[in-house]
């Protein structure tokens, strides 16, 4: 078995800025003939390099359009690159706009047996945990209650409560979860202090440098697609700050 | 494979329940649109089809519902993707899941359409046969051709084109009239016939006339051919599927 849960080289990704016509039948069937004729093409991501260790941290930093959601989205296997391979190996679970998963027209117990799912859980697991998932959040009250009634906050609680039940090899992370709310903050701090204690690899994008340095061994910094740099917490902070022109 | 049918059974369940209102009511709404074209196309058409085809009412409806579960279910998966795009580029999920589960619950609303499509069958005279028992066999090529056939190949071109939807709207309303919806094969030119052949659809509909209103059986060669032919354009299609999958999220961010 590999000593690296993720391994990528030379990654790189290719996007397309598009006019609104780019997107029509009749134009994609002139590309055949005049590849791109009216597209920009914007490298997200260029050779980029990186080896995650088992039950390692890492921090992703960057400044907007930096490339760090491409690159967490390549690395989890949501996009394919235009250059270069990845190598996983484990499972992945991907923490990345958890709010899309839901279904706000159907009930509360509804959305967490399809977030369950979705997050790696059978159906047996979540009937066995749900007791447990709706008292960690806290949001007994609501189960049966149209996920759409509820404020963003509890929102936030349900689809919180179920991703930090999941069952997790690799966790790929865009933002830590922003409850708005301190009893699933700091219930999911501890969570993330339990997957790190249980050699849980994983690699989060976040503009909270603070954050970064509290769960992370080792951060690297994306600016332009680029991978600038690669260093402890402090160091690589100190840096990014500097690079940016901030004291 | 547990996880991965499990999945499939919560995302179906979800998009029907979506679909339906979450109540019988809701299912009754989506009745209305083969009610709707069978009460127009009987009024237009009986004093003319009547005379050719015996048992029209029943004749009629088995080909619209037949019809609307092709058109339907075909046009919402060919959809599924762009309507997905944040689930489809935020989880690491099967890619195959969007378009079964999809699928899977069009098959749900089809199912309780023909229980109805059977009791209108029975309602307008037509006598009970015991080659109904072979409609569960159709109902499974119907399975392949749509699920298997149709919805990969529509799902990746939903994905890559955004506006196949009108032109797939298109080409299925004018199907409804290269298919023997609402008229019996025999009024057709004998050279047009055999383009008949070619139409999936049209096999299908013709098979659970027969043996729901004529009470004949499939011929067993005919059908083991139209099976494996089915099960063979099935496997290309998904071929061609898993050949885009990596793609896909790319399609349709781009």
């Amino acid at each position: 078995m590999s000593d690296y849960a993720i391994e990528a080289e030379d990654l790189g990704k290719r996007f397309y800025l598009q006019t609104r016509s780019s997107k029509t039948f009749p134009r994609r069937v002139l590309y055949w003939f005049w590849p791109r004729v009216d597209e920009k093409p914007i490298w997200a991501l260029r050779h980029v390099d990186l080896a995650v260790k088992r039950g390692e941290a890492l921090g992703v930093i960057g400044p907007n359009g930096a490339g760090k959601t491409t690159l967490l989205q390549i690395l989890a296997g949501l996009l394919a690159p235009t250059e270069g391979r990845v190598r996983v190996h484990g499972r992945i679970t991907s923490f990345m706009g958890l709010g899309s998963a839901v279904y706000g027209d159907l009930t509360v117990e509804d959305n967490l047996f399809l977030l369950g799912t979705i997050f790696g859980m059978t159906r047996a697991m979540i009937k066995k945990k749900i007791g447990e998932i709706v008292e960690f959040g806290d949001f007994g009250k609501y189960r049966y209650a149209v996920f759409d009634q509820l404020s963003a906050g509890y929102q936030m609680r349900v689809i919180a409560s179920a991703a930090l039940h999941a069952p997790i090899d690799i966790l790929v992370m865009d933002e830590m979860i922003s409850a708005g709310d301190a009893i699933i903050s700091e219930r999911f701090a501890a969570r993330m202090i339990e997957l790190r204690r249980r050699g849980t690899t994983i690699v989060v994008a976040s503009h909270s440098l603070n954050l970064i340095g509290e769960y992370c061994s080792r951060v690297i910094e994306l600016d332009r697609g680029r991978l600038v740099n690669a260093a402890k917490p402090s160091t690589a902070a100190k840096a990014y700050l500097a690079r940016h022109g901030v004291e | 494979m547990r996880l991965y049918f499990d999945r499939l059974f919560q995302m179906a369940r979800c998009e029907w329940l979506v679909r339906e209102q979450s109540n019988l009511f809701g299912f009754l709404w989506t009745m209305l649109q083969p009610l709707l074209y069978f009460v127009v196309l009987f009024g237009l058409f009986t004093k003319w089809m009547g005379q050719k085809t015996p048992n029209y009412g029943a004749f009629l409806v088995i080909g619209i519902v037949h019809y609307n579960f092709f058109q339907n279910t075909t046009s919402y998966v060919l959809t599924t993707l762009r309507r997905r795009t944040t689930l489809l580029t935020n989880f690491p999920l099967p890619r195959d899941l969007f378009i079964f589960s999809t699928g899977l619950s069009g098959l749900v609303s089809h199912l309780l359409e023909l229980l109805v499509m059977l009791a209108f069958v029975v309602f307008l005279g037509t006598p009970f046969h015991a080659t109904w028992f072979l409609l569960p066999l159709i109902v499974a090529l119907e399975i392949i051709m749509v699920l298997g056939i149709f919805s990969p190949m529509l799902a990746v071109w939903g994905a890559k084109f955004p506006d196949f939807e009108r032109i797939w709207q298109l080409l299925t309303g004018l199907g409804m009239f290269l298919t023997p919806v609402f008229y019996p094969v025999s009024i057709i030119a004998p050279d047009k016939r055999a383009l008949l052949r070619f139409n999936p659809v049209a096999m299908i509909i013709e098979m659970s006339r027969r043996i729901l209103i004529e009470g004949r059986g499939l011929g067993i060669r005919h059908f083991a051919a139209v099976f494996i032919l089915f099960c063979a354009l099935a496997a290309a299609s998904y071929a061609y599927f898993k050949k885009h999958e990596p793609h896909l999220a790319d399609y349709v961010l781009s």
